[in-house]
């Protein structure tokens, strides 16, 4: 029973680190329609930022690398990506990727590119003794992160103006600008909230692994990209469920497979992404997409 | 002599009880078709009445809800668009669709590679195609700087290329000049004889289509009603009202308005505007006028470049030559939103609902310009006082009403903007005849309340019925304007609507 | 005649630019001469990815799989049977007993790749757009997972040594020559031509009966064969296979070469191998440190990285299309022309 409650807190807590990733790369998508290949790099940036400071007191450590991770998207956005906005998707992707490559390369430049230990949340490795079983209160704490920024998000998303208008220019941009809504603003807008969902994950992600490496960002941005294509492009919900599944099957093959097949949980990952694609090659939670029409 | 020998020996496409539902709209409901090689079919009706859409599933481009597909005694049902092409269908599309990094001879070689050619076979008949066209000296021009005009040409020379036994044309006049339209219809009449084609003719210009076709197939609203020959077609008073909208004469009512405006009081004023995609011209000057309080209709055929205006006006495409003169402000330059925010919103034709949003969020989303939905709070009492049914529908996704009900969304978004100006683009556009009679009763109401409207329809008869001036747009010029009650009795009107001289109409 | 010589025209600029580098290096230092096959062996990634990429229009981010399979399978079929026997016990009988020599090999590692492509592919050209990418992505993934992991078979995590090193500049050169004839001509084929037509405008191309997957996958196939044999070719140029090495690093500088050069054109290919490898290779002569006059700069280690990004963003920035535009090289005559015919076309 508890190893089955072990599970279900994993697979809970891997789903939802995903479907954050997926939801910051979702965001950008639906309205540029770029993939940010450096949204990994926010993540790997906010991690550095909480590891510089962490001589700070906490608060000011948490708001200040906050800060750091939005004005860094915002930067992107604005010198990479705003020249390139009737560029074709090939062209920004490779931009995103050039940024990623910056990114990632400036750092190991500056600090070096050995792993270095993350120690901004060392308080979370005790443990907390729930019902019989020992809870590791790292997990407890970012489950409950997770959930609070989901909700936060989709709260926001649902319920204020700006959330409205960004969801209706993620669906149609143009639309969207003729009843007023201001493009920059709101792609600015995506941009911050994706760096906030970014913040998190690097906490959570550094907190969880121990250490943090100019390199860290890249599996979670390519599964979180996975994730976007398998929940639905275009679509926010679509992009926090393909991340959740993504990450759910993560452990629950982990647990699944045999131990000698373990190594190859990657490949069995990617292959059942390959047949979700082939089946449902518009995602699980397809919009209906604007097919051309003839 | 044919320049050309069919390679596939059919002899009939047949399509039987074909229907079409998109989104539990029926598009088409239970149409035969049937096309013999050798005839000119033509398919006419009113925007929206599903002839694309019927070509589309003769071509493989679009599934049948139900309904078969049949050459000579073959079911083709559900083959897929190259396969159906390679059989023997050729077709052209109403946005022409060249491969715009390829030269002319290349656009035209590859009708035939696709349809199995060697290459160097495909340039001896690309060549012969062009110089049976008479536009050999286009063959080495880019695809993508061509004139409308000549794409025309090539997306036939295309399609011919493949050696069809039946070619379909989906309004390949739409966009000439009178000249071409010329040349085109004695083009169009020499392929039966000349390449053995069966052809299949979608055209708004009814005059050509009177000419050159053996039969005549009427759609309206997704059915045929009626078949025949051009004679027995012309006859028909169903086909002149679908045709037209309505009978001018009859439906002429009170809802115009005999006052005319002081010209101080022009809210906006688009003085000679020139806009091309590219080196193609879809306005070539024009110059409309919409003064304080009024509604103004510009109508006119397919591709005449109506949306193009609107859309200029929109700030969604930037005119290279000329002047958009709002309440003394030039627009050129400005982006959409900042437009839409100085008073002007416009309800894009195919409405363009976010269809994952709530009916109650697509409003918020159009409160945007005017500051946010508190501040609309009385508009949009009265919104939904005008379309009772968007408050019924509150909150469910946009993308789950039907056609009117998203036309009215749309409308009513834009009206939350609180526009002094409104753009209506196409706002009957696949509407039931019920449904064009309401909404166009609360486009009057609302001029009488004081807002200045600009409407483009192709349904001339309905736009007329209520506006107070009317342009007629055509090959982008503006070719006839006035009082619509003026036009709507003046002889020259279906000729500037149409877009024939009476001299040269029957070759 | 004139035709057939403005046909192959632009085959034989970019071949005779590949010729004069590699008869230039000749006279260089052997470490210039190993910098410049570093470049010929990208090349031939580059113009493999291209024969599929450039002339479908589909982004694939899979093609460094390939290059994967054609190294390993040119570990299994040159590694001495000795070694073979340590360091890869789970191979079978009839791979162990093997060894072939590197030119054989390479075409293996070549074939091999072709029939992966073929299975991968018959599922993966239906997608399309962005699902098409991913898809091939996840088939990189799958690749690399299965390589970097199957001990036995692979080695795992750590190097294959004992490959002869056979590949220099001119084995290299010759498979570059060979590569780009190839993607020529099957660009100027009527498969390619259907293919291009289908990156043009793919409804109109399907209406012409073009069968676009199909199309696809041919193309698919044949430039998995280039950039396997690419991966041949690399493995006997380090004498060291490591699964590390075939992945994003590899995938993102192949792909921005390809987007940086041009996407449309073989020329944008090559010449965006060119630039990047050229100013990659300037910015680590500046890494390294140097000295201008008394003035000591010393060494900057990843200015080399960070460098090359800067470049190629501000190269996308200016030149979104890539710096040919997508066109072949004009040959002379008609050179003024297009330029002049360009210029007005896109204003």
């Amino acid at each position: 029973m508890s190893i089955f409650a072990q599970h279900l807190i994993d697979a809970i807590s891997v789903g939802g680190l995903f479907a954050m990733m997926a939801l910051g790369i979702g965001l950008i998508f639906g309205i540029m329609r770029l993939i940010n290949f450096a949204h990994g790099e926010l993540v790997m940036i906010g991690a550095y930022a909480m590891w510089l400071m962490v001589a700070l007191p906490t608060p000011l450590v948490i708001v200040l690398s906050i800060a750091v991770v939005i004005v860094l998207a915002l930067g992107m956005e604005r010198v990479a990506f705003r020249p390139l906005r009737q560029a074709s998707p090939s062209t920004l992707l490779v931009a995103s990727f050039a940024v990623s490559y910056f990114l990632q390369n400036l750092v190991q430049m500056t600090l070096g590119s050995r792993p270095k230990p993350f120690t901004f949340a060392d308080q979370l490795t005790q443990s907390l003794p729930i019902g019989g079983f020992h809870l590791p209160l790292l997990q407890v704490v970012s489950m409950g992160l997770t959930i609070a920024v989901l909700v936060g998000i989709v709260l926001f998303l649902k319920r204020t103006t700006y959330g409205v208008l960004m969801r209706a220019a993620a669906q149609d941009f143009r639309m969207a600008r003729l009843c007023g809504v201001r493009a920059n603003t709101v792609i600015a807008l995506s941009f911050a909230a994706s760096a906030v969902l970014a913040w998190v994950v690097s906490l959570i992600y550094a907190a969880q692994t121990g250490q943090i490496s100019p390199t860290m960002g890249l599996r979670p941005a390519l599964i979180g990209f996975v994730a976007t294509v398998v929940g639905g492009l275009g679509s926010l919900p679509g992009a926090a469920a393909g991340g959740f599944v993504v990450g759910v099957l993560t452990v629950v093959l982990q647990i699944v497979l045999p131990p000698e097949l373990r190594d190859f949980r990657d490949a069995f990952l990617f292959a059942l992404v390959l047949l979700v694609l082939l089946l449902r090659p518009r995602g699980l939670l397809a919009v209906k997409a604007e097919v051309e029409r003839v | 002599m044919p320049i050309l020998a069919a390679a596939a020996t059919t002899e009939h496409v047949h399509a039987r009880g074909v229907s079409v539902k998109f989104d539990g709209l029926a598009a088409l409901t239970d149409v035969d078709l049937s096309l013999r090689r050798g005839e000119v079919l033509g398919l006419i009706g009113p925007n929206g009445a599903g002839k694309t859409t019927l070509v589309n599933v003769l071509t493989g481009f679009q599934a049948p809800t139900t309904g078969q597909l049949w050459l000579d005694d073959g079911d083709v049902t559900g083959w897929p668009a190259h396969a159906l092409a390679r059989a023997g269908l050729g077709r052209t599309f109403q946005s022409v669709r060249l491969f715009p990094g390829m030269t002319v001879a290349e656009n035209v070689e590859l009708g035939a590679v696709g349809t199995g050619c060697t290459r160097g076979a495909a340039r001896r008949r690309a060549h012969d195609i062009l110089q049976w066209l008479g536009v050999t000296a286009l063959a080495e021009t880019e695809a993508a700087t061509l004139p409308f005009g000549d794409e025309r040409w090539v997306g036939l020379a295309r399609a011919l290329a493949g050696e069809p036994a039946f070619v379909f044309l989906d309004e390949p006049a739409a966009g000439l000049n009178e000249l071409e339209v010329d040349r085109l219809l004695q083009i169009i009449a020499r392929i039966p004889s000349e390449l053995g084609c069966g052809v299949l003719l979608i055209e708004h210009n009814i005059e050509l289509v009177m000419s050159l076709c053996d039969r005549i197939q009427v759609l309206e609203h997704g059915r045929t009603i009626a078949m025949g020959t051009p004679e027995e077609a012309s006859t028909n008073p169903e086909v002149r009202r679908a045709y037209l909208g309505a009978d001018l004469d009859e439906t002429v009512t009170s809802r115009q308005r005999t006052t005319t405006f002081a010209a101080d009081d022009t809210v906006l004023r688009v003085a000679d505007l020139v806009v091309g995609y590219g080196p193609v011209q879809a306005l070539r000057g024009i110059s409309v006028e919409v003064g304080d309080g009024e509604l103004v209709s510009v109508i006119g055929p397919n591709g005449a470049g109506k949306s193009t205006l609107m859309n200029a006006v929109a700030g969604l495409v930037t005119p290279s030559e000329g002047a958009i003169d709002y309440r003394g402000a030039d627009l050129i330059g400005r982006p959409p939103e900042r437009i839409a925010r100085e008073g002007i919103a416009l309800v894009p034709e195919g409405r363009h609902v976010f269809a994952a949003l709530t009916v109650e969020e697509n409003l918020i989303t159009g409160a945007t310009a005017s500051g946010g939905p508190k501040a609309v709070a009385a508009e949009l009492d009265a919104v939904l006082q005008l379309f009772p049914i968007l408050r019924e529908r509150y909150r469910q996704p946009g993308g789950k009403l039907s056609g009117g009900e998203q036309q009215q969304l749309a409308i009513a978004r834009a009206l939350l903007a609180r526009p002094k100006l409104l753009l209506l683009d196409e706002p009957s556009l696949g509407l039931a005849p019920l449904v064009i009679d309401q909404l166009f009763g609360v486009l009057a109401k609302m001029r009488d309340d004081g807002m200045s409207i600009l409407l483009v329809e192709q349904n001339a008869a309905r736009a007329m019925s209520i506006s107070d001036r009317t342009y007629v747009l055509r090959n982008g010029r503006i070719v006839m304007a006035g009082r619509s009650q003026d036009l709507v009795g003046d002889a020259r009107f279906d000729d500037a609507y149409f877009g024939f001289a009476p001299e040269r109409a029957r070759p | 005649m004139r035709r057939l010589v403005a046909t192959i025209w632009p085959l034989a600029v970019l071949m005779l630019v590949i010729c004069v580098i590699v008869a230039a290096a000749a006279a260089m230092a052997p470490s210039t001469q190993r910098v410049v096959t570093d470049g010929l062996l990208k090349l031939i990634v580059v113009v493999g990815a291209y024969i599929f990429i450039g002339n479908s229009g589909v982004l694939s981010f899979g093609h460094i799989g390939f290059m994967a399979i054609g190294a390993y399978t040119s570990a299994w079929l040159t590694i001495p049977p000795m070694t073979k026997k340590v360091l890869l016990p789970g191979l079978p009988d009839f791979l162990m007993q093997l060894h072939w020599g590197t030119v054989p090999a390479t075409i293996a590692g070549g074939v091999a790749a072709m029939v992966v492509a073929l299975v991968a592919g018959l599922p993966l050209m239906r997608l399309s757009g962005i699902a098409a990418s991913i898809g091939t992505f996840a088939m990189l993934a799958i690749i690399q997972a299965t390589f970097s992991n199957w001990t036995s078979m692979t080695g795992g995590q750590g190097s294959l040594f004992g490959l002869p090193a056979s590949t220099d500049m001119y084995v290299a050169g010759a498979w570059g020559l060979v590569t780009l004839a190839v993607a020529y001509a099957y660009q100027c084929s009527r498969f390619g031509f259907r293919l291009r037509s289908s990156r043009e405008e793919e409804v109109a191309s399907r209406a012409s009966g073009v069968d676009v997957p199909r199309e696809r996958l041919v193309a698919f196939v044949i430039s998995a064969f280039f950039v396997g044999v690419a991966g041949s070719l690399h493995a006997h140029f380090l004498g060291v296979v490591t699964a590390n090495q075939y992945f994003l690093a590899l995938t993102f500088i192949t792909l921005a070469m390809l987007v940086i050069g041009g996407i449309n054109s073989l020329s944008g290919a090559v010449t965006g191998v060119l630039v990047v490898s050229v100013l990659a290779e300037l910015l680590r002569r500046v890494e390294g440190g140097f000295t201008v006059a008394s003035w000591e700069v010393s060494a900057l280690p990843g200015l080399r990285e960070v460098g090359l990004a800067l470049a190629m963003l501000l190269i996308l920035v200016w030149r979104p299309r890539g710096l040919t535009d997508g066109r072949e090289i004009g040959w002379p005559g008609a050179l003024y022309g297009k330029f002049a015919s360009k210029r007005k076309s896109r204003p």
